[in-house]
């Protein structure tokens, strides 16, 4: 008898969990459509960089995607403060600033990849892609 | 006012409305104020702090935010409602970091407040007494001012 969600030989990929950091609700929900895209599922969102930190050691995502520019605490800050606890966290970067000091400092804080607001959401996909393919 | 502090905003409202409306904006003549300035019916204003303090507000009829929220978002909405608010908020921002990242790779060192949204045709008058410079520009959807304000800080 066939399992659901299983086919012969073949096994239903796995449904990658998101954290979507972002004090926009337009831009929350722009990123959540290429979550839906590549089969992830949003597990949660932050609006702060604080919420962010909180919402990642409750839900424990697969990948976070997060902005720079927020309230209360910034996208690095808390990039810097989640790699503290966990040096395998998976933090992508989104932001409309993407000058080389700022992308360099992202990645030198840990962050997997670097996304520049305006994204195509094919080429934001093929980026979280690239990042999910290290943990299979 | 130094225009090499100016064309990087004018050139980021180019590239960010082409690239979120798929179409080219056209940037009328530029022409000198002094504040206070009358409000269209929205206007988002970010404060610049860093080498150099002022503001940038950008300013359009309501309609015209709705319209660019409704392509924004792929939906239909009638009014000025918190999605169109927080949609126009973001395509500013998305226009202030491009502008900002251009400044930044010419050695300049800014950094931005967060967007405020007025509703309403207010007249605004932020506490920098500085000439500004607007910027008008024509899209399908109505017209965007851009109202530069900065100097440096000495």
């Amino acid at each position: 008898m066939q399992q659901k969600g299983i086919r012969r030989g073949m096994e239903t990929p796995p449904q990658y969990k998101f954290l979507i950091v972002d004090d926009s609700v337009f831009a929350r929900k722009n990123m959540g459509k290429v979550v839906e895209m590549i089969g992830g599922v949003v597990a949660g969102e932050a609006t702060t960089g604080r919420e962010a930190i909180d919402q990642y050691f409750k839900l424990k995502p697969d990948v976070v995607v997060m902005d720079v520019s927020m309230p209360e605490m910034e996208g690095l800050e808390a990039l810097s403060k989640i790699k503290e606890q966990d040096k395998d966290a998976r933090v992508i970067i989104v932001s409309s600033l993407g000058y080389e000091e700022l992308v360099k400092k992202a990645l030198s804080l840990g962050a997997k990849h670097f996304i520049a607001k305006p994204f195509q959401p094919d080429k934001a996909a093929e980026i979280i892609r690239f990042v999910l393919k290290e943990i299979k | 006012m130094r225009l090499d502090y100016i064309e990087p905003f004018i050139e980021a409202t180019n590239c960010i409305l082409e690239d979120v409306f798929k179409m080219p904006a056209r940037k009328g003549k530029l022409t000198l104020h002094s504040e206070p300035v009358t409000s269209k019916g929205l206007v988002v204003v970010i404060g610049l702090t860093g080498d150099v303090e002022g503001r940038v507000i950008f300013d359009m009829e309501p309609e015209t935010a709705v319209k660019m929220a409704c392509i924004m978002n792929q939906s239909k909405f009638d009014s000025v409602q918190p999605v169109v608010v927080d949609s126009i908020a973001e395509l500013i921002n998305m226009v202030m970091g491009k502008a900002l990242t251009i400044l930044n790779d010419k050695g300049f060192s800014f950094k931005l407040t967060p967007p405020m949204v007025f509703t309403g045709n207010a007249v605004i008058n932020t506490t920098i007494r500085l000439e500004t410079l607007v910027v008008p520009f024509t899209t399908d959807y109505g017209e965007l001012l851009i109202n530069v304000a900065v100097r440096p800080v000495v």
